[in-house]
């Protein structure tokens, strides 16, 4: 019960009403206005009057105000800027405040925060910063407020790196911005990698960060090379190639070497999941007939195991982030489906009950998740889905957007990314696992195999 | 005719006669009793309905049951018809403050299961100088601030939804003037994700006659800033209302003001 008082003194025996029960609504008299700035009849008045429970908030994500440079160097400024609010924007539970609702000359404030304006701006929070670029170095220095705490800073930090490292130095505040707030590590500065047409019927093998920035090339051979995977450390990239005429698994370094054939078995060699200790690879292997799934070593390609033997194809493999289970797509039933397994092969299962065609599974590597994200047809379009194995719920991630196909989550499980072709144009989008927003287009171009890397150590 | 037929006919004449002298008699004798005794019909049914609710009424505050006994004392009534809310029918000196104790059932149902050791302080006591006559609300009279909930079922259908956008039929049920406000002010409460301790803040608005929010304030803090963020955004983006305050609610509303509590449960 909360304390009532007046300035009369307390009020002994409060008066009490129900005005609404639906949510636990309950009205006290006893308690009114009378701590209203401003207001002469309140302050004047009896000291008595209503409460109103409410219990029941809408959920939203936090607005960070992140302004421009005002102080220090301009271009380097301009940068953090635009990267710092492109990386709110995907953290998927911050989103960056629109600034034309903020008013006055932003430049006595410095690195400091009129606090009244940005809430009167609706801000949260605030994101502060100056940049110095001297002899080629870069330092930036970086402010965090709440403006409900006040006018001093709740984080701050001063990176240093070269010149050219604007981007990279801004993801890793971001990154303590996400951390900060949700105790979890954002995924800024972490890169995708994805198949892309090349010259003629080539294919490539492109890496890009997560937000589209620095796409280049990691295969050079004029062939078809598909199903690139990352690496648990990020350090390599396993993929599919027909350099050699037939589809074989290959690892090469992220930044760019010789590839080193590791699965050359006779008939087809695809699609290689990593295990999370990254000493094995889930490959699809057809040396005996039917494609079937197979644990192959990571170093030589030595068959360890093999997990499926059926009359149906097996493939599509991804190991789940604890290494104890294996998902992958069967059409044992019929029309492909996803499926989980032990990493051992045993208690295979069939998981997406929904449609008659689902595949591309990718597992929530968010920690305590089990959790999948895949692609189901929908009519005669593609949409993303994701779906908890605990309690069988799914998401609509897409909805008649075009065609999204072949998802992979962001390595802190708040975003997914995935290949759309939609009105808004054709490459990598990503969206939040919530289903709720707007996807964002990272970068442009046909796209396919998608599959997000680790965020790199800070 | 016979002399048996006669003889039938003389004894049903007689039968008659007798039959009409008892009946005079009776009449007569219920004539002058009536003047003395009420009927006992009217008395048998002021005396039920009057100890029924006085039980209802007196059993919560002692038991100081949580939510939970009010849903068994409202189940015998449908599932046992013909068997009365038997276990209170104590005789409490009756009182016409029985119009109200449905609702005081109500709210006390709907009370959360813990802390039902405060309520004992305030158990029912509807005198009638604690009575706001200004209050619109007075005809769901509560004993207790903390009554919390829900048992809206309960409650008397005095208030019925007003088809308002912003509140429901519940809402409605107890000033539909009162609940749409806070409807608007709840459709715009909105909460970061990112917060997920929870907490309880406290935010007051004031109104001038035309419904119009004049002053909006938060009262109480909750230590939790963004919390405290969304309630003080919330009562910004808080909609004026359409219609103008109610005269009944005039004092409560217009001068007093009116507060809202934001509970943010932990990990919602």
């Amino acid at each position: 019960m909360l304390p009532i008082h007046s300035r009369k003194g307390p009020v002994t025996t409060p008066r009490v009403f129900v005005v609404a029960a639906a949510a636990r609504v309950s009205i006290l008299v006893g308690c009114a206005l009378a701590g209203l700035a401003g207001s002469a009849r309140a302050q004047g008045a009896d000291d008595s009057g209503a409460v109103i429970d409410i219990n029941n908030p809408q959920r939203s994500k936090y607005p960070i105000a992140v302004p421009p440079a005002t102080t220090g160097d301009p271009q380097s400024g301009r940068v953090i800027a635009e990267v710092a609010s492109f990386d709110m924007k995907l953290s998927g539970d911050l989103k960056p405040l629109d600034m034309t609702g903020v008013s006055g000359d932003l430049r006595a404030e410095g690195v400091g925060v009129d606090t009244q304006r940005w809430k009167d701006a609706g801000a949260y929070g605030v994101i502060k910063y100056r940049s110095e670029v001297t002899g080629g170095r870069l330092t930036i220095d970086f402010k965090l407020y709440e403006v409900e705490k006040g006018d001093q800073p709740v984080l701050s930090r001063t990176y240093r790196g070269a010149a050219g490292d604007v981007r990279k130095l801004t993801h890793m505040w971001c990154n303590e911005v996400v951390l900060y707030f949700t105790h979890q590590p954002g995924f800024f500065g972490s890169k995708l990698t994805f198949s892309t047409k090349g010259a003629k019927l080539t294919k490539r093998v492109m890496v890009v960060d997560f937000d589209g920035h620095g796409a280049y090339s990691v295969t050079r051979n004029s062939s078809i090379n598909i199903l690139p995977a990352w690496s648990p450390s990020g350090s390599h990239i396993a993929f599919t190639s027909y350099m050699r005429d037939n589809p074989d698994v290959y690892i090469v370094p992220v930044g760019g070497g010789r590839p080193q054939r590791v699965s050359y078995y006779r008939g087809m060699n695809t699609g290689a999941a990593w295990s999370p200790d990254g000493s094995k690879l889930v490959v699809t292997l057809s040396k005996d007939g039917q494609p079937e799934l197979y644990v192959i070593s990571a170093s030589d390609g030595k068959i360890i195991r093999r997990l499926t033997n059926n009359r149906a194809i097996d493939s599509g493999a991804a190991w789940s982030p604890n290494g104890n289970e294996i998902a992958f797509v069967s059409d044992r039933e019929g029309g492909p489906q996803i499926f989980v397994m032990n990493a051992d092969g045993s208690n295979q299962h069939r998981v997406s009950m929904n449609g008659n065609y689902n595949t591309t599974p990718s597992w929530n590597p968010r920690k305590g998740a089990h959790q999948l994200a895949y692609t189901t047809r929908a009519g005669d379009t593609f949409d993303i889905v994701t779906l908890d194995l605990g309690s069988g719920k799914m998401v609509r991630i897409t909805q008649n957007e075009g065609v999204n196909e072949e998802p992979s989550w962001a390595p802190n499980g708040r975003a997914i990314a995935f290949a759309s072709h939609r009105q808004g144009g054709t490459g990598i989008w990503i969206a939040s696992p919530d289903g709720k927003g707007d996807a964002t287009m990272v970068w442009k171009g046909w796209a396919t195999s998608i599959d997000w890397g680790p965020t790199p150590r800070q | 005719m016979d002399s048996s037929s006669s003889l039938k006919v003389g004894g049903l004449v007689v039968t008659l006669l007798l039959h009409a002298a008892l009946v005079v008699a009776a009449i007569s004798k219920m004539g002058s009793e009536s003047s003395a005794a009420p009927d006992p019909s009217k008395r048998f049914e002021n005396s039920v309905t009057i100890e029924a609710s006085l039980a209802f009424k007196e059993v919560k505050p002692q038991s100081r049951q949580p939510v939970k006994k009010k849903k068994e004392m409202y189940k015998p009534p449908v599932q046992e018809a013909p068997i009365p809310p038997v276990p209170v029918p104590e005789e409490k000196p009756p009182e016409p403050e029985a119009p109200k104790v449905d609702t005081d059932n109500v709210v006390q149902q709907e009370e959360p299961p813990p802390a039902p050791k405060e309520k004992p302080k305030h158990k029912i006591k509807p005198k009638p100088d604690e009575i706001d006559p200004d209050s619109v609300l007075e005809k769901n009279h509560i004993q207790d601030e903390d009554l919390s909930s829900t048992g809206v079922d309960e409650v008397p259908k005095e208030g019925s939804a007003d088809g308002s956008e912003w509140g429901t039929e519940k809402d409605a049920r107890g000033d539909p003037y009162a609940g749409e406000l806070r409807g608007r002010i709840e459709s715009v409460w909105a909460v970061p994700s990112v917060e997920t301790e929870g907490g309880v803040a406290q935010g007051c608005v004031r109104l001038d006659a035309d419904g119009k929010i004049v002053d909006r304030a938060v009262k109480k803090k909750s230590g939790n800033a963004t919390l405290d963020r969304s309630v003080e955004l919330a009562l910004k983006k808080a909609p004026d209302m359409e219609e103008p305050v109610p005269e009944h609610l005039i004092d409560l509303i217009t001068v007093k003001g009116i507060c809202f509590r934001f509970t943010l449960e932990k990990g919602q």
